[in-house]
């Protein structure tokens, strides 16, 4: 039944007919393939056609992968207001579609519509008039709300209800001014996070009494780094926090950060982008192993230092070090020494580690780091072919997908005892013969032209 | 033919609090008809916890001295039966312990009495006596009766009855061990290990996250998160192979099972077969996930459909 | 040395099943079959005896009760080890419970005479954790539940073993042999069969035999010879998970006032 799944999307008519004899033939099946993450959309199509039973309906409603016509189907065939609340939440529905349901008197179709970022402001407007304060709430978070639908929501109290509005990006200025005032910490705080808040705004609530509001702000990027600098030594963790993970401060603060006596605070300064080497070296020989495998997993982490890393006391921050792609040849040989799950697992990832430590990776007793190279999408066929017959079925299910499996590979996989195996076998086979038909086309057509 | 007999257990000095549930059921059963309510206890000094059994509406506790104090199948079995076979009650309540699973199903099948375990409901209807319990992980409920069975042992599920209290009047009687044959020998009782620093099958607070993380850079918040929070952190399957979190914190079929888990808050995890057979037992399961389908949630005793990035940036505000 | 080790096929649950019309049972259309989770680690540390005593000549034999389809658990075990299986089914059987099942099993272990029985401690679809120990009632053989540790080698009278007990707390016991042991998980960490081993299991022979074969009288099997009968099914009615709904803030304030709670802080 895979191979067939996984052949349906690109056989033609005739081809689909039969392979939905397969597909379609039990209940059960039908049932299974309504909700299962791998069925393709051409199936889901074909299956509201066939499908009388209610339950069915709904799950192909529900399916990620359903397309825009087949949901149209559905709601143009079905008056059950639970498939219609269904397809109303549904991610490919269009503001088209959603503007012609018929929400009234159904409380699950409305908060479908709320909770969908395709719907209109037009529908909102029209729902918002009687909408209960859980809707409320949803359509103030909603994108497309405009200045108005947020006025009016605002006036409508609340605590939460008016958090939601101060944090949509569309929030008019007049309301930012009362959110800024407003007594509660939970409205203040969200203004903060508001994506289009303005600066000075941003500044003004710097100096806040609540940490929390003090913290939003720093986190919003809107903030300009400059400013802050303007609050030295807050007494609260989380602020110091948020200060440490913000891109371009000055030398200055940063190395204040580095000594503060929060951890937290150090490791995310050691994972910063823009601190600087000095620094990083510093933090390189802290006493809290979690703040120098932060360093190490620093993209902007020099390479002397990573020597130095390669060798801490601590296997977990060994581990940092070997899943780096930048790392050079000498470290990577030493690390592909060690015996520790975790640094085998960065080793066998690595794009460059050597041939011979790959090998030994796939053949290691340890199903999950034989895993690695799976996981690693420049592993060479001669190591990946030593997994073809891996035991552990998850691992054989991984390899199926590799890119760099050919057809003989693919083959053999279609024997295999495990469906997933076979279904991501039978899917890696059609897509490489459409690619080449299409390179052969192209090269007619190249030719012809000539 | 009536009675209710309760086995009460104990172990190192200690009667179980299920002993006690036990006998809540037994009083319950003992309002929907009237009938004695005995309590066994077999110990090699019985006197040690007779007297805690003295409960209200218990009308007689009848003492076993056994050679030994630890647990003993063949002595427990040898005692049982011929105790139901003298006193012939009709309903014989033990609680659902890991000892109750060597004896009871050999004392049903010997005694040919009617037989069920894990048994959270029990009740008359008319002179039938129906037993509730569970079935598919908990998705189903079936009720079971004894047709033709004068005698019925229930194991009776732990945390479901409260333990009984108030003080009764029960009479005091011995009763005598028959002649048997002992086929096993406790040694020791070895205690669990105090747990290193990370091993998370220790830990009774975990906050797990999964692919709904999205990259490397957000562990770190969620790590900082739990740790303001007092929770252990975990992981599913591919989060641990991508690097993000050590091979020792994933949970799961090819990780760990986090057997004293209390509170389980799954973030951004979808619920793997895979990942549920390492902490689907857990009491309270919160799980937190955009996807209101992700199998996650028909574990879980708590559900949060939102974005885990907000909601844990508004746990962060409330731990801070 | 002879162990026999019974498995069983389990049913788990379509996730929205549907009960029959009558009350009895759920409707075979939304069972999915699989190998009870148990049985990979009886079966598991069979096997690892086995391979411990290579020159021995251990002999390891799965059996189960079931229909045609209960073959392929039978195949799963073969396939990681052992040459020859047995199945026990005829119609009578059907709607046997533990007990029924387990006099069932103690005629083939007679047939047998295995040195041990490895049964799972549990099935993960009625949960009964009954039908181990049921075995060994009827044939009067020491037992022991929830093992998850074991010392024995062929030729042993005694078998040392750790019983798994509540809190982590462990037992240590010796145990004559023979006997009926209920194996809990995490006694071993089960293998995974090879892609050879699930070819070869194919050709391996499986004897199939009725209730009438292994002597047994109609009475003896089936909802006759069971303790107790299902009288009917229900849905739970609070199964699902408590939905906590509201803004983002709201939804962490009520998480926040559980977990508290739940830590204890009540």
């Amino acid at each position: 039944m895979y191979i067939a799944l996984a052949l349906h999307p690109f056989a033609d008519a005739a081809g689909r007919s039969d392979l939905e004899r397969i597909l379609f033939a039990t209940a059960k099946r039908r049932r299974q393939l309504s909700c299962a993450p791998y069925t393709p959309d051409s199936v889901l199509a074909r299956m509201s056609h066939i499908a009388a039973d209610s339950k069915i309906k709904v799950r192909l409603a529900r399916h990620p992968a359903t397309p825009l016509d087949t949901l149209r189907e559905l709601v143009s065939c079905n008056d059950s207001s639970s498939i219609i609340a269904v397809v109303a939440a549904h991610r490919n529905a269009t503001a088209v579609l959603l503007a012609e349901l018929k929400w009234y008197g159904s409380e699950a179709i409305q908060k479908a519509l709320c909770g969908n970022r395709n719907t209109s402001r037009k529908t909102l407007a029209e729902i918002v008039v009687q909408a209960p304060p859980e809707l409320q709430k949803d359509i103030a978070r909603h994108p497309n709300a405009d200045a108005n639908l947020l006025r009016d929501l605002w006036g409508r109290g609340g605590v939460y209800l008016r958090g939601e509005v101060a944090a949509n990006e569309n929030c008019p200025a007049d309301i930012q001014e009362m959110a800024e005032k407003d007594a509660d910490v939970l409205v203040r705080r969200m203004l903060a996070s508001n994506p289009a808040a303005q600066v000075e705004r941003l500044v003004r609530l710097l100096n806040d009494p609540a940490p929390q509001v003090r913290a939003a702000s720093i986190r919003n990027l809107l903030l300009p780094p400059e400013e802050v600098e303007t609050l030295s030594n807050d007494p609260s963790n989380q602020v110091r926090r948020s200060k440490a993970r913000r891109a371009g401060l000055s030398t200055n603060l940063i190395e204040r950060l580095a000594r503060d006596k929060d951890h937290w605070v150090r490791r995310w300064v050691a994972r910063n982008r823009t601190t600087p080497d000095e620094i990083l070296r510093q933090l390189a020989e802290d006493d809290i192993a979690e703040v120098r495998r932060a360093v190490a997993r620093n993209p902007s982490c020099p390479v002397e230092l990573l020597h130095e890393l390669a060798r801490d006391p601590n296997s977990w921050v060994r581990a940092g070090v070997a899943f780096r792609d930048d790392l050079p040849e000498s470290i990577l040989l030493k690390l592909a020494q060690e015996e520790d799950a975790d640094i085998l697992t960065g080793i066998g990832q690595n794009t460059n580690t050597p041939l011979r430590n790959l090998k030994r990776i796939a053949e290691h007793s340890d199903k999950d780091i034989r895993r690695a190279v799976v996981l690693n999408n420049q592993a060479p066929l001669v190591v990946l072919k030593l997994l073809l017959d891996d035991p552990y079925p998850l691992n054989r299910a991984m390899l199926a997908g590799h890119p760099v499996l050919t057809a003989a590979e693919h083959l053999r996989l279609l024997d295999d005892p495990e469906p997933q195996v076979r279904f991501t076998a039978t899917q890696m086979m059609v897509r490489k013969s459409i690619k080449n038909r299409s390179a052969d086309t192209s090269k007619i057509k190249a030719n012809s032209a000539e | 033919m009536s009675g209710l007999l309760v086995i009460s257990e104990h172990r190192q000095g200690e009667l179980t609090p299920a002993s006690l549930e036990c006998i809540t059921a037994a009083r319950r059963l003992k309002t929907e008809k009237n009938q004695s309510l005995m309590v066994a206890v077999l110990a090699s000094d019985p006197d040690q916890y007779s007297a805690q059994l003295n409960l209200d509406g218990v009308d007689e506790i009848i003492r076993i001295n056994t050679p030994e104090d630890e647990f003993q199948v063949d002595t427990h079995e040898a005692a049982i039966g011929a105790l139901i076979s003298e006193r012939q009650p009709t309903v014989i309540l033990v609680p659902h312990s890991v000892d109750a699973w060597s004896y009871a199903p050999v004392i049903a099948m010997r005694g040919n009495y009617g037989f069920a375990t894990d048994v959270f409901g029990i009740s008359y209807e008319g002179d039938e006596l129906v037993a509730t319990r569970a079935a598919y992980a908990e998705k189903i409920h079936m009720e079971l009766d004894f047709p033709n069975k004068n005698t019925v042992l229930l194991t009776v599920r732990g945390n479901t009855f409260k333990p009984a209290e108030g003080s009764g009047n029960a009479e005091m009687t011995d009763f005598d061990l028959p002649e048997f044959e002992m086929h096993t020998q406790h040694v020791e009782f070895i205690e669990p290990e105090a747990g290193g620093d990370v091993d998370i099958t220790q830990a009774e607070y975990m906050l797990s996250i999964g692919r709904g993380i999205a990259a490397e850079d957000n562990v770190e918040e969620f790590l900082e998160l739990a740790d303001s929070m007092g929770f252990t952190v975990g992981c599913s399957r591919p989060i641990a192979d991508s690097g993000w979190l050590p091979k020792s914190r994933q949970v799961g079929q090819s990780g760990k099972t986090v057997a004293d888990c209390n509170v389980y808050i799954a973030m951004g995890i979808s619920g793997s077969v895979q990942h549920m057979a390492g902490m689907k037992h857990v009491p309270n399961i919160i799980a937190v996930n955009k996807d209101p389908e992700a199998s996650i949630f028909s574990i879980a005793r708590y559900g949060v459909v939102a974005d885990l990035f907000e909601i844990a940036d508004e746990l962060r505000n409330n731990f801070a | 040395m002879k162990i026999l080790v019974p498995v069983k096929q389990i049913a788990a649950l379509d996730e929205d099943f549907e009960l029959l019309d009558d009350g009895t049972g759920v409707d075979p259309d939304y069972l999915d079959y699989e190998l009870n989770e148990w049985d990979d680690y009886s079966y598991e540390e069979a096997l690892r005896i086995m391979e411990a005593n290579d020159g021995e000549n251990v002999e390891v034999v799965p059996v189960t009760v079931g229909p045609e389809e209960a073959d392929d658990a039978l195949r799963r075990c073969l396939a990681k080890g052992g040459e020859r299986g047995i199945r026990v089914w005829d119609d009578a059987i059907e709607g046997s419970d533990p007990s029924a099942i387990a006099r069932i099993l103690a005629k083939v272990i007679e047939r047998e005479q295995p040195d041990v029985v490895f049964a799972g401690t549990l099935s993960s679809d009625h949960a009964f954790a009954q039908t181990g120990m049921n075995i060994a009632a009827v044939l009067g053989w020491p037992h022991a539940a929830v093992v998850n540790h074991l010392e024995l080698n062929p030729g042993d009278t005694k078998a040392t073993v750790h019983r798994e007990l509540e809190g982590g707390l462990e037992e240590k016991m010796t145990i004559d042999l023979p006997a009926v042991l209920a194996i809990q998980l995490g006694i071993n960490e089960p293998r995974y069969a090879s892609l050879r081993g699930i070819k070869q299991a194919k050709r391996k022979e499986i004897e199939v035999l009725s209730h009438v074969d292994i002597g047994l009288a109609d009475d003896d099997v089936g909802v006759a010879g069971s303790l107790s009968r299902v009288r009917r099914m229900v849905m739970p009615e609070k199964g699902q998970a408590e939905i906590i709904e509201g803004t983002s803030a709201e939804k962490a304030a009520r998480l926040t006032e559980i977990i508290k709670e739940l830590q204890g802080v009540a």
